[in-house]
């Protein structure tokens, strides 16, 4: 991929006084034997007590970044801050960055209780006063009834809810989850972010989120980072990750497939081979760019300010069509809902709303 | 065509090779329990090799010091290698150097382990001779007797360098991916390296150590060269008594030497009776009732 456009900027960053709840400073790493570093001068930050999904393509260095985070890897260069304080060089075991993984990883000869009075126990609590707070903690998350069972006696979604109890129950600075729903099934997937973001919202402990899923990145998180090929590419909300993309690659990435060749006139009209169409106030950029636009915005339309396009192709998609037409500055692609849908080589026009336009330069 | 055999008969086909070989084995036990049995001649029915057994004070020596000799090689050789293999934890090259060097050690027969360290630690031998050029003894008579002495050290010595690698393999061999990303987990929650170790590491490689430590109690308590040259001349271990009995040109040893192993073999199987309790215990706490 050789679209680099990388400008990182966070456009929800907030006033950088307060103390983040994790916050990485230019880390990169470079495994040995290999050239080009997984994580290439990362920047993030968290505020305390939210929930950031860290959302990228496989390989991109979400896991990595997990692992830097919680100290399981040092970096080869850069800094990690929790709670303001730099814990580069501490060890997993003192840090507070509570882990979870994709698999439950619960000690097999321990039961539901003991694995999430494990932390308490570990810091040297006693085992009565350990085993009170672990039921409190798996009540939380619906399983007290369920203490004494072994982790074989527990289904993947339960095992997975002990995970987060006994990840909650070592009361961490920060909570990592790396990818820990990919592997349940996708109503259960849905249960458990909901269990999630109540949880974390109840005891405000800041979040990472490691999922390749956008839309349960958008789901839970307070605000999304993008990541590719080890770098921030966009760290925003999610409703503006979507609506007001900072590259082509996060447009795409998002599945905003249409992006039109051209250029934004001093004006801030998108002239290119359509014409000269017209931007919402919000596009602040000049120059040559691409017209982005999502594809449930755009519509079919018989009126006269659509645009003149030729279909290419028209597929379902679920409920909806997912149709692509040819337009003279370029494909644009639609997402219809259901309804007569046009064939292929035939002439429609295409309504693209103002307000929904956008663009990216590059 | 191919003729169709009852699954039943099938079965048993198959399994006659293994039914043979334990066949033959449980034969020479009856065997041997049968010549205990019986006076010197091979004939008849007695309990006196057991009873003369019973009044030898030499023999009766004997059964504390072979399994002083058992208990002590099989805990120090598991102690030592849960702890390095607890040490090398962390890094994929350090595991893989250990089991080789591991293996290393595993090649080397049990005969070349006891000359090598009766040659090193015997009174004659080079410790004693470089304690002897550094000054710290006057000489052969000044240096610990090791070798053939009552502590026996040099026997411990050589089975612990001997068996600690071997439960150093078994203990690698279920020191798998999976334990490693629970210990990971672990790290995570708070748990420092002891933590790790009791928590994690013990209770999951604790069914492969008992293995371990059953076979290393068998062996080093019915292995016989080792005792044989590096131990005391009174008492001898078990195994030692046993093959000296069977080879004394008095016939009317033969159901003395029987009897002693016999009672090898009784402490064995009350051995392996225990550590299968255990492992059923193990397994019991891994799995729940």
């Amino acid at each position: 991929m050789s679209t680099s456009s990388s400008s990182s900027s966070s456009s929800s960053s907030s006033s950088s006084s307060a103390a983040a709840g994790l916050r990485l400073e230019g880390i990169t790493v470079t495994y040995p034997g290999h050239r080009s570093p997984v994580l290439d001068g990362l920047d993030l930050e968290v505020a305390d007590g939210r929930l950031l999904a860290l959302l990228g393509p496989s390989g991109c260095g979400k896991t990595t970044t997990v692992q830097i985070a919680s100290g399981l890897l040092a970096p080869t260069s850069g800094a990690v801050y929790l709670r303001g304080t730099d814990v580069t060089r501490t060890p997993p075991e003192r840090r507070g960055a509570a882990v979870v993984f994709q698999q439950p990883m619960l000690l097999p000869h321990r039961t539901a209780l003991d694995n999430v009075a494990f932390p308490a126990r570990v810091r040297g609590r006693p085992r009565r006063a350990a085993r009170a707070s672990a039921l409190e903690h798996l009540r939380r998350v619906g399983l007290d009834a369920l203490a004494d069972r072994y982790p074989r006696q527990l289904s993947g979604g339960q095992a997975q809810r002990v995970a987060l109890a006994r990840a909650l129950a070592a009361e961490p600075a920060v909570l990592l989850l790396d990818e820990p729903f990919s592997a349940l099934d996708p109503g259960l997937r849905h249960t458990m972010r909901e269990l999630l973001t109540s949880v974390q919202r109840e005891w405000a402990v800041t979040t990472v989120l490691v999922t390749h899923d956008q839309s349960e990145a958008a789901a839970v998180a307070d605000t999304v980072a993008l990541l590719d090929h080890g770098r921030l590419l966009q760290q925003a909300r999610p409703a503006d990750l979507y609506a007001h993309p900072d590259s082509l690659a996060v447009a795409r990435f998002l599945g905003c497939a249409t992006a039109l060749p051209g250029s934004v006139t001093p004006h801030g009209r998108f002239a290119c081979p359509l014409g000269e169409l017209e931007l919402p106030g919000t596009v602040t950029h000049r120059g040559t760019g691409h017209l982005v636009i999502r594809p449930e915005a755009v519509r079919l339309d018989t009126g006269p300010d659509g645009v003149s396009a030729v279909v290419r192709s028209v597929r379902p998609e679920g409920p909806f069509t997912a149709l692509v037409a040819d337009t003279a500055a370029g494909p644009v692609h639609a997402l219809l809902p259901p309804g007569p849908q046009p064939a292929a080589s035939e002439r429609v026009r295409l309504h693209l709303p103002v307000a929904h336009r956008w663009v990216v330069a590059g | 065509m191919t003729v169709r055999t009852p699954p039943r008969l099938r079965g048993l086909l198959l399994a006659a090779p293994a039914l043979a070989v334990v066949g033959f084995a449980a034969a020479a036990l009856l065997l041997a329990a049968r010549g205990s049995l019986a006076d010197g001649l091979g004939r008849g029915w007695s309990l006196s090799a057991y009873a003369d057994l019973l009044r030898d004070p030499a023999l009766t020596g004997s059964l504390p010091l072979s399994l002083e000799i058992a208990a002590l090689s099989t805990a120090v050789s598991a102690a030592a290698a849960l702890a390095v293999v607890g040490a090398v934890s962390g890094s994929r090259r350090a595991r893989a150097a250990l089991d080789a060097a591991a293996r290393a050690t595993l090649a080397v027969p049990h005969l070349l382990a006891a000359a090598a360290f009766g040659l090193l630690l015997s009174g004659a031998g080079l410790l004693s001779r470089l304690a002897r050029a550094a000054g710290w003894t006057d000489g052969a008579a000044d240096f610990p007797a090791l070798v053939g002495g009552p502590g026996h050290t040099a026997v411990l010595l050589t089975y612990v360098w001997k068996e600690a690698p071997f439960v150093t393999i078994m203990l690698l061999a279920a020191y798998t991916p999976a334990v490693r990303d629970l210990e990971t987990a672990a790290r995570t929650l708070g748990a420092g390296r002891l933590r790790r170790l009791r928590h994690v590491t013990l209770p999951l490689l604790a069914p492969a150590l008992t293995e371990a430590c059953l076979l290393v109690f068998a062996f080093t308590f019915a292995a016989y060269e080792i005792p044989a040259l590096l131990g005391a001349t009174a008492p001898r271990a078990l195994p030692v008594e046993a093959v000296g009995l069977y080879r004394s040109v008095e016939l009317g040893d033969r159901p003395g030497a029987l009897a002693l192993a016999v009672v090898i073999g009784l402490v064995i199987a009350l051995a392996a009776t225990a550590a299968a309790v255990v492992s059923r215990r193990l397994l019991r706490a891994r799995t729940g009732p």
